[in-house]
């Protein structure tokens, strides 16, 4: 049986960050998404959007392409299955914090 | 943007909620309609359908580009693209038979005017299945009002496409989609900016 605050903190912070959180969530909602509409979605300015994505890839929890679109650069972002399974487990065990949180004693 | 449910709801219907691109359409029916109401036969000139279809394209390719390279692309999931398939396909056999029936039998209600609410509500299900929650309530209202305005007729509001000075119920009909089309798409596109605003973090 573990403690609240051994669940708390066994919560994975690669994807409990607020905003790669968003982008993982927007990830697994679609087959791929570029880099213009989760700077949009996120609001995240273009150095720290790059940063989240490149620790979410080194994770290996999302792919990106690059490549051209009518001779523009285009950054495509993919949910990896790694990536899928992860923030689904991550929802279940924020929705299992919830529950029992309800339960908690000061 | 920090809910998270209005994160999956905008990745999951991202190209519905592209509202502008339904305006051109919408523009075009009604302009259409217009023009048919005001018909004398033998009819000689087409240049106004012609015009009405060509211009919606043009606007329709430029609504289409800006929607790209302001607000970038996603990709559906195959299990949305289904959906939307599935519920295109027989919402279309259903309005073209409803359009069979409406001209060829004198019927006391719209059955295209039907079909197209019946087609709304299928589409708020539609897109709010995969993501539970309230968006986009203008779907069902519009349902509603047009579920309305087909049975008018039967409720009593016999010929009141004559008192809005057009011919009969069908371009009536058609010519209400048209406007809804048009505050549907702009609503949409509202909302599509409300919920992914330019504005960027501060450095």
């Amino acid at each position: 049986m573990t403690t609240p605050f051994e669940e708390l903190a066994g919560l994975d912070r690669l994807i409990h960050e607020p905003a790669r959180l968003s982008l993982l969530t927007a990830l697994v909602s679609c087959k791929s998404a570029d880099y213009l509409f989760l700077q949009r979605l996120t609001g995240l300015t273009g150095g720290n959007l790059s940063s989240h994505l490149s620790k979410l890839e080194e994770g290996g929890l999302i792919q990106i392409e690059k490549r051209f679109v009518d001779k523009r650069p285009n950054t495509q972002v993919q949910i990896t299955n790694q990536g899928r399974i992860a923030i689904e487990r991550h929802w279940i065990q924020l929705e299992n914090l919830r529950k029992d949180s309800q339960m908690w004693k000061p | 943007m920090q809910n998270l449910k209005e994160i999956r709801f905008v990745a999951t219907n991202f190209s519905n909620l592209q509202g502008l691109r339904a305006v051109p359409l919408g523009l075009c029916l009604v302009l259409v309609c217009l023009w048919a109401n005001g018909l004398q036969y033998p009819v000689r000139d087409f240049i106004v359908p012609v015009v009405g279809m060509v211009g919606s394209l043009i606007l329709l390719f430029a609504i289409d580009r800006y929607y790209l390279h302001a607000f970038g692309r996603v990709q559906r999931t195959p299990e949305s693209r289904r959906l939307e398939w599935l519920t295109s396909v027989v919402g279309g056999i259903l309005a073209l038979g409803a359009f069979w029936l409406d001209a060829s039998v004198k019927l006391p209600v719209s059955l295209l005017g039907l079909v197209f609410a019946a087609g709304l509500l299928a589409d708020y299900i539609r897109i709010t299945w995969l993501v539970k929650g309230r968006f986009l309530l203008y779907y069902p209202l519009g349902a509603i009002l047009m579920a309305g305005v087909s049975v008018l007729p039967l409720l009593g509001g016999s010929n009141w496409w004559q008192a809005c000075g057009l011919k009969n119920q069908m371009v009536g009909i058609a010519i209400a989609i048209g406007i809804f089309t048009i505050i549907a798409g702009i609503w949409g596109h509202i909302f599509l900016v409300r919920t992914l605003p330019s504005r960027m973090e501060n450095k």
